[in-house]
């Protein structure tokens, strides 16, 4: 149902029909940034990968395949810009700099220490695997979405995803945050 | 410890992945194993822990943001020019456009010459009218962002911003109206400071709050960005502090 309207917006968009797309913003720009904002754990890196997806999502639209589920397409788009986004930073040599010094707008909401520890944590894994699990975990996709989202295998899905959430839960309880 | 494909298993079985078959295997492996039971209760609290943070809500003004940036439409639909020459074909509306047209030219001819002339705002023009401003930068040599934000009365210029080489940061404002108070830049940069202007040479990437405080209701700065002494972007920030815009509805 949902699928069969947001590719309804897409045509919509396409046709040039702005307030479509402005629909599609309202639907996702949640998701997209939460996805972002637990890839960097950074509220303004958030917004600017954020923004940068829909400039993108808008200016590929007649690319998107309605065979596939508009979400998924845009999560794509999502997943790469941050792992990109990622990327510019290390090769700047500050991502780490500025992960640890503190400066950093930190989202609060919620148990701040609780959501602190947690992102700390997924920081301490390496990209590949804090992606699968921010897809599985805190977007609660299928392994079939996130196969399609990362190009990969859905078994080579499962295996790293399992892989993560051992080193995460082994991350959380040198914390003590699992068996509290 | 536990074999790879138990392990598996239970991740599956939490997932809700497993086959009925799969299922039975799982709760007879659960009777009779003490570390898988560990393994899979440890497991099912990592993802309740997961599950119970919360979700950020983004910023109302960031629909505002990312529609402002969207590319203009290449639809099909006229142009304005196209419908305007449309228009003008109708002849029984000739008449009446050459008089419309005149009165229009007249003002603006009175507007141009009566009151102060604007400001020439550079390359890319005003930004925004609020209390946060933002903008991309995208040029071949630096890449980032710039944002502007009023906060409890101090203007905050950040830039973030990527470069391979060096570049400079440049701060223009009506020295009468705001006073340069620090910087905050965590790379190798030099400041340079003098009425109405500040400059930040980088080496290549640069991070950095600068802070203003300011009198004027409506203070307005240039940021620029300077490659080998040449301007290669410009915006103007336009700040109201006192109203807070949110056009997100």
């Amino acid at each position: 149902m949902r699928q069969e309207e947001d590719s309804d917006l897409v045509r919509q968009c396409l046709d040039g029909n702005q307030k479509a797309f402005e629909e599609l913003v309202d639907r996702y720009q949640k998701p997209v940034f939460n996805l972002a904002l637990r890839f960097t754990t950074d509220r303004e890196d958030a917004e600017d990968i954020t923004q940068t997806v829909f400039v993108k999502t808008f200016e590929k639209l007649d690319t998107f395949d309605p065979k596939y589920k508009f979400f998924s397409w845009l999560y794509k788009i999502a997943v790469n810009e941050s792992i990109n986004f990622l990327n510019r930073k290390r090769d700047f040599d500050r991502f780490d700099e500025t992960l640890h010094s503190g400066k950093r707008e930190e989202e609060t909401v919620g148990d701040p220490e609780m959501t602190l520890a947690i992102n700390n944590a997924l920081l301490e894994l390496k990209p590949d695997y804090r992606i699968l699990v921010i897809l599985n975990h805190f977007q609660e996709l299928s392994y079939r979405e996130i196969a399609y989202i990362l190009d990969l295998h859905e078994n080579t899905v499962k295996s790293r995803l399992f892989s993560a959430r051992r080193v995460l839960r082994r991350v959380l309880m040198k914390k003590g945050i699992t068996n509290a | 410890m536990l074999d790879k494909r138990t392990y598996d298993l239970l991740n599956q079985e939490m997932d809700g992945t497993n086959s009925p078959r799969d299922s039975k295997r799982v709760r007879e492996i659960l009777e009779r194993n003490k570390a898988a039971r560990e393994v899979y209760a440890e497991l099912k609290k990592l993802s309740a822990t997961l599950r119970n943070v919360p979700k950020v809500d983004p910023p109302r003004s960031l629909k505002l943001r990312i529609l402002n940036s969207l590319p203009r439409p290449s639809a099909a639909t006229p142009s304005f020019w196209d419908r305007l020459s449309d228009f003008v074909r109708i002849p029984v509306l000739r008449t009446a456009y050459t008089f419309v047209g005149g009165a229009v030219a007249g003002i603006v001819l009175f507007l141009a010459f009566s009151g102060t002339p604007p400001d020439s705002s550079g390359l890319a023009g005003t930004i925004g009218h609020s209390a946060e401003v933002s903008a991309r930068v995208d040029l071949p040599e630096v890449s980032g962002s710039i944002r502007g934000q009023v906060v409890d009365g101090t203007i905050q210029v950040q830039g973030s911003l990527q470069s391979g080489r060096e570049f400079t940061l440049r701060v223009l404002f009506p020295p009468a109206d705001a006073r340069f108070v620090r910087s905050t830049a965590d790379q190798p940069s030099t400041l340079e400071v003098s009425p109405g202007q500040v400059l930040l040479a980088a080496r290549n990437n640069l991070t950095t709050t600068l802070s203003f405080v300011s009198d004027h209701q409506t203070p307005t700065m240039t940021v620029q960005i300077l490659v080998d002494g040449t301007t290669r972007f410009e915006q103007r920030l336009v700040f109201e502090p006192e109203r807070q815009t949110d056009q997100s509805h």
